[in-house]
């Protein structure tokens, strides 16, 4: 016979009844939550907005706007974002490739997407300078027709494109493969030209996987230090990346300068994921 | 003849999904292709939409060669079993997303707008224009992807297990307004299902597939009275065998005689078949000797359980009102078919 369940007053479930979660206590994990966004994330951004201010605030925009700083920061930005959109294209043609279609050593290609994740950026910065210098595999051959790959922002652009490569691939996938086959045949019976289903039905669907694949690449790409100072020979006002500048000052026992170099990076990171998030709002109201 | 199919083959890594397919279809028919998993019926429905193509053979629509024709010019109204509903589209969008995507033919706005209250009013989602497909049910899915595939206006409609996914309450419900629908629009149209109880209910005649093959085309009645094969009488519904002596157009088991339908020229002892319902269960020592194992209740009928004296398992559905109370199980009854099959 069941045992009845009275709502009776001091009635108190037996313990099974009371709904338990896999990781248990709200209170300990909000608490291990917050402890460590504060710890990790929070506190030494706040250290960070703390030290530019030894010369005061004109000594901040100062450094800012110093012409070898303003050309580190513009040649970063630069070279971040068109590194970003190239990856787009590359990107969601590589995972349209990788969940379409079967082909020998698929798995094999699909695990060297991560390479640039896993490789230490130093490996890889080397690696690049390696066949794009004028006396390696690739950068000789474009050397004979006048073009400068490594010691240049194109180095930079190409390192870039390497680091970014694997964020859009991998946040727009799990997307591509979860839209069926079918959704893009119902749109072909109805009428629709490749290029339509594509535009109308593809895209829409990938676009929030797309749009934050692109930020975090773009982000990454303004913040790459190891893989791009090999490559890009760190001329200044050519090819000198903001992180660079950042040790350059550092190395100067520039604190203050570095950490306005910082702010600015900062700044600028922050204005990319914030104006994702928007577009993101905007295609959540969308229904996506 | 609306639509003939002509010796359509497919070989599929080595083995025949499609062997020699040939049927043709009238005018606002509404035909069932029925068949086993694997048999082919969803590669044929694809080869109609133009999503796959045969090795060999014809699909000639209203005089029209149908395999020259891509799928976009094909006009043909889709419905898959998962539905494949655009999710960033309203239903609005999603039904109007064949007459948006015309181009130039692009009809006016207010001609868009009257074909999706229109067709909304069809498949009775009045209202419902602004949700986004992950705010509705199963049914109401299926029913915006019918509506999509019909605002295109097209000239023939497959339907690909539209049910499959459906729990059997709205299966049922859907059934019958999809057959409503089709007799409303005279759409000849085809549709894919494993579901003999669905083919048999809903379609004027039935194409049932076995391995590739044609195993009988026909009416319901046909298929279910007159199937031509020992497959075709297992596929629609569950039967009994047994060893009867045939004389002429009569069996005979034990002092219990019954007529035989499709009966060629065997004679002497042979296995035929009887349906579940086409026995009767008596407690006299005749028929099929059998000792009940259970007595299931149903819905208006009573299902008993029998094994025989050879250990085969028999099955008989008696209507309720019609059940002989003093029956247990453990007792030892004759089973009296009433009518048997011989292939």
């Amino acid at each position: 016979m069941p045992a009845e369940i009275s709502s009776q007053d001091g009635f108190i479930a037996p313990k099974a009844f009371r709904r338990t979660r896999v990781i248990p206590g709200f209170t300990m994990s909000l608490g291990i939550t917050i402890f460590f966004v504060s710890v990790i994330v929070i506190i030494p951004l706040l250290a960070l907005l703390m030290r530019p201010w030894e010369n005061g605030f004109s000594g901040f925009i100062d450094t800012l706007f110093d012409k070898r700083v303003f050309a580190a920061l513009k040649i970063s930005f630069l070279c971040s974002l068109l590194a970003a959109l190239v990856n787009l294209f590359v990107g969601v043609l590589i995972a349209w490739v990788l969940v379409r279609y079967d082909f020998p050593g698929k798995k094999l290609v699909d695990a060297f997407i991560d390479m640039p994740f896993a490789l230490p950026t130093a490996v890889s910065g080397i690696a690049l300078s390696a066949i794009y210098a004028p006396n390696g595999w690739i950068g000789g051959f474009f050397d004979d027709f006048g073009i400068k790959i490594a010691y240049s922002p194109i180095g930079i652009f190409i390192a870039l494109v390497f680091i970014g490569l694997p964020f859009i691939v991998r946040s727009v996938q799990p997307v591509l493969s979860e839209l069926e086959a079918e959704v893009e045949e119902a749109a072909e019976t109805l009428g629709a030209s490749p290029l339509q289903t594509f535009n109308h039905v593809i895209l829409p669907a990938i676009m929030p996987a797309l749009l934050s694949g692109f930020s975090l690449a773009f982000a990454r790409g303004m913040g790459e230090y190891g893989s791009v100072i090999f490559i890009a020979g760190n001329i200044p006002y050519v090819s000198e990346i903001a992180p660079l500048l950042i040790v350059v000052k550092l190395e100067e026992y520039d604190y203050a300068g570095a950490a306005s170099v910082g702010i600015g990076m900062l700044m600028i990171s922050f204005a990319i994921l914030f104006a994702l998030n928007l577009t993101q709002r905007y295609f959540a109201k969308k229904g996506l | 003849m609306a639509l003939t199919i002509n010796n359509l083959s497919k070989q599929f890594a080595g083995f025949a999904a499609l062997n020699d397919i040939s049927f043709s279809v009238k005018e606002g028919e509404f035909i069932a292709l029925l068949g086993p998993s694997g048999s082919g019926k969803t590669t044929l429905l694809r080869m109609l939409a133009g999503l796959d193509y045969p090795d060999k053979g014809t699909i000639d629509f209203k005089g029209q060669n149908y395999l020259s024709l891509p799928v976009k010019e094909r006009k043909i109204g889709m419905v898959f079993q998962s539905y494949a509903l655009f999710r960033h589209m309203t239903v609005a969008k999603n039904i109007a997303f064949g007459l948006e995507m015309r181009g130039k033919n692009k009809p006016k706005r207010e001609e868009i707008n009257e074909t999706i209250t229109r067709l909304l009013k069809l498949v009775q989602l009045e209202g419902f224009e602004k949700r986004y497909p992950a705010q509705l049910s199963g049914g109401q899915r299926q029913r915006v992807a019918l509506a999509r595939a019909l605002a295109i206006n097209p000239s023939l409609l497959l339907l690909d297990e539209p049910f499959g996914a459906l729990d059997a309450m709205v299966r049922k419900e859907l059934r019958r307004w999809l057959r409503h629908i089709h007799d409303e629009t005279g759409l000849t149209t085809i549709f894919v299902t494993h579901d003999q109880e669905e083919a048999l209910d809903l379609a004027d005649r039935i194409v049932l597939l076995e391995g590739g093959k044609i195993a009988q085309y026909d009416t319901a009645d046909k298929i279910i009275n007159h199937p031509k094969s020992e497959f075709v009488f297992d596929f629609v519904g569950s039967g009994n065998a047994a060893d009867a002596d045939i004389k002429g157009e009569i069996a005979s088991i034990n002092g219990c005689e019954f007529p035989v339908v499709n009966l060629t020229n065997f004679s002497g002892r042979q296995k035929v078949k009887f349906r579940n319902y086409d026995a009767l269960i008596s407690n006299e020592e005749k028929g099929i000797k059998a000792q009940l194992t259970g007595i299931f209740a149903s819905t208006g009928f009573l299902r008993f359980e029998a094994i025989d004296n050879g250990g085969h398992h028999l099955e008989i559905i008696i209507p309720e009102r019609n059940f002989d109370h003093s029956l247990k199980v453990g007792d030892r009854v004759g089973i009296l078919p009433q009518k048997a099959y011989l292939f």
